[in-house]
């Protein structure tokens, strides 16, 4: 029977509770966001007693569908001061759903210095206390605690850096091979951190798959729906060969590569850093292309990354870590990107922020442009032991720009503006604006569009028909990212329309209801703006709808670009 | 005139092995498409993805036709994506 597990760490208190009607028909991001909205005061300290930590699965995940394993987590974000949903992939999400816990909600705050760990198995919830693998990085802990079990348990943790409540700090999950998925934006590291969490380990033993109420309906959906995903040339093709650091190549063509701390939108080494590179340095390294991030991931967009002597290094690899320690902090060696990846998510901090704060803190000199070695050297030493300039540097950029009185500072509501120049990639740059989460490439991702030609072609220079498309992507995407599906299958969603419709046949099938397009349109629009009224209540503003002004006073070469929405063209984004 | 054609991805297996595996530069007659140029590495038109000319994207519907002058950069994509 499904259920919420409320664990309470004031009391040292765990209870299961029946999914209230509110929340029934609710998953992922809908179902973190709803428990949120309802029970989180808005104005609450993130790091405080009153703050929810949340983590869900997917409507669909646990099934027999495609992709269709993530997990999300949920809370007020220490980061950006307004509701924030992360989410990933890893073994958690489906033994959760196979548990038939629909959402853990994590609260309160323990009243003496102690820390804690947090065991799910069938009918029985333990939350007991933790000595042994306090400041322990994800790395360890995790096969730790798959011995401790003597099976794979899903494992879902926090390093030092959450440890330590600090604003980068991430929250990991466990892949198939023991190695680490993130829950990467928005601090929700430091809130696990401040509940005193350091790891919640789940076993699904004699637990069945989650059974469809419809099975045969359900079947012929999920073909439908997975074949979309082989015959779409990005999912089937592009995606398991390269992976999605294929993006540095293409993002400099276009101009949009933001380097050098958002100075120009083109990297002279950019073919030392991409995925045609990295592809061939994986082979030859006897590495693995390609990969699932859990079990029944058919795209299979991630990858094995070996080092020289042909040891694992890294793994889920990704094309943001890469853009930001490469272009933008201009280090052009691989192997520095590659060990830097895995520092970061062993010390568990969230690898966009950190690279984007590097940028930043490589204009105020703290090290020089292209020092890769220091970079790795300061995640280690610094960051990952908390010393003074570690936790300066371990606040983010917004953090690292004030104490050191940097103007150019590129995040939105605090967080780090990913990937994609907003003035050579404008429809992105509305999503960073407007995004509930601040800027977030994946909360509406209009680079599809404007750069990748998928869902048609919006000029990415032009601002003519940007907000129109970063609203109904980010619509679409707050009812993806509630469905467990991995956002990647939104390629094929916006080009064949078999995908997403057999996505709802799946959805209904597997309910028993009965859905249509527009209902899930109408779930989208609905998680947003349940979103974005918390936001209101929390403080976040129009005034924080906006990029930073630098954008707009200075031009971004090669097409001499800027920021150039007005107020009342991004306040239009919310006109639904 | 003569032109840059840079590809990417599965479609640098078409460059020539003196090219260095990334660019070609092609010298093609006065008034040539971005037909044209791919046809002189044997690259067929329907693997170009995504096109761009000088950094600018090239609409699908205008490649067959687009015709490219001394100096352009052309740039080709196969179906690539990420996030
Ligand atoms: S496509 Fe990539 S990110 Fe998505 S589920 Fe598969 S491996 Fe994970």
């Amino acid at each position: 029977m499904d259920k919420i597990v409320r664990i309470n760490l004031s009391d040292l208190s765990s209870k299961i509770e029946p999914v209230p009607a509110a929340w029934v028909g609710l998953g992922g991001r809908a179902l973190t966001s709803a428990v949120v909205a309802s029970e989180v005061p808005p104005a609450c300290h993130a790091l405080g007693a009153n703050n929810k930590l949340v983590f869900a699965p997917g409507l669909l995940t646990g099934t027999a569908a495609a992709n269709s394993g993530r997990i999300s987590a949920g809370a007020k974000s220490p980061l950006t001061g307004g509701i924030k949903e992360s989410n990933a992939g890893g073994t958690a999400g489906r033994m959760l759903a196979k548990l038939g816990i629909r959402a853990l909600i994590v609260e309160g705050m323990p009243p003496e210095d102690k820390w804690y760990s947090v065991h799910l198995a069938k009918d029985a919830v333990t939350l007991q206390e933790e000595q042994e693998l306090l400041g322990q990085g994800n790395y360890a802990l995790v096969q730790a605690v798959q011995a401790r079990y003597g099976k794979p348990v899903g494992v879902i943790s926090i390093g030092p850096v959450g440890e330590m409540k600090m604003l980068t700090a991430n929250i990991s999950v466990a892949d198939p091979e023991s190695h680490i998925r993130s829950l990467g934006r928005g601090g929700l590291g430091a809130v696990m951190g401040a509940k005193k969490i350091k790891f919640i380990s789940i076993d699904d033993t004699g637990t069945p798959p989650v059974m469809p109420k419809d099975a045969a309906k359900f079947k012929e959906a999920a073909r439908i729906f997975a074949k979309t995903l082989l015959d779409h040339p990005v999912s089937g093709q592009g995606l398991p060969t390269y992976g999605t650091n294929v993006l540095v190549n293409i993002l400099n063509e276009a101009g949009g590569l933001p380097t050098r701390n958002f100075t120009s939108g083109q990297y002279a080494d950019h073919d030392k850093i991409s995925g045609e590179t990295m592809h061939d340095t994986i082979v030859a390294r006897g590495g693995q292309p390609t990969h699932a991030c859990h079990p029944g991931c058919q795209i299979q967009c991630s990858q094995v990354y070996n080092d020289k002597d042909g040891k694992y290094l890294t793994s889920g690899f990704e094309y943001e870590t890469i853009w930001g320690m490469g272009a933008d902090c201009c280090i052009n060696d691989l192997d520095d990107i590659a060990m830097a990846d895995r520092i970061m998510d062993d010390i568990g901090c969230d690898s966009i922020e950190t690279a984007v704060m590097f940028g930043v803190a490589m204009e105020a000199g703290v090290l020089p442009f292209g020092d890769g070695k220091g970079v790795v050297r300061m995640l280690k030493d610094e960051i990952g032991r908390g010393t003074t300039l570690g936790r300066i540097l371990g606040g983010g950029a917004a953090q690292v720009g004030r104490v050191y009185g940097i103007t150019r500072v590129p995040v939105v509501k605090n967080q780090g503006i990913p990937a994609y120049d907003p003035r050579a990639v404008k429809g992105i740059g509305v999503t960073y604006a407007m995004s509930t989460m601040g800027a977030d490439h994946t909360s509406g991702y209009a680079v599809a569009t404007n750069i990748l030609g998928v869902g048609g072609h919006v000029d990415p220079l032009s601002k003519v028909g940007q907000v129109e498309l970063a609203r109904n992507l980010n619509i679409a995407t707050a009812a993806i990212d509630s469905t467990g599906m991995c956002l990647f299958i939104a390629f094929p969603a916006l080009d064949i329309p078999e995908c997403l419709s057999s996505l709802i046949d799946m959805i209904n099938a597997c309910f028993g209801i009965n859905l249509s397009g527009d209902d899930v349109t109408a779930l989208g629009k609905s998680v947003l703006k349940t979103e974005h009224a918390f936001n209101v209540a929390a403080g976040l503003t129009k005034e924080h709808d906006r990029l930073p002004e630098f954008f707009s006073k200075e031009a971004l070469p090669p097409h001499n670009v800027l920021w150039d929405f007005t107020p009342d063209e991004l306040d239009s984004y919310w006109n639904f | 005139m003569k032109i840059k054609l840079k590809l990417y991805a599965t479609l640098r297996d078409y460059l020539p092995a003196e090219s260095g595996g990334k660019e070609a530069m092609l010298e093609l007659p006065d008034a040539a498409t971005i037909p044209d140029a791919l046809a002189a590495l044997a690259v067929p038109v329907g693997l170009a993805h995504i096109v761009m000319i000088n950094c600018r994207h090239v609409l699908r519907a205008d490649v067959a036709g687009r015709r490219l002058m001394d100096g352009d950069q052309l740039a080709v994509f196969p179906a690539i994506g990420g996030g």
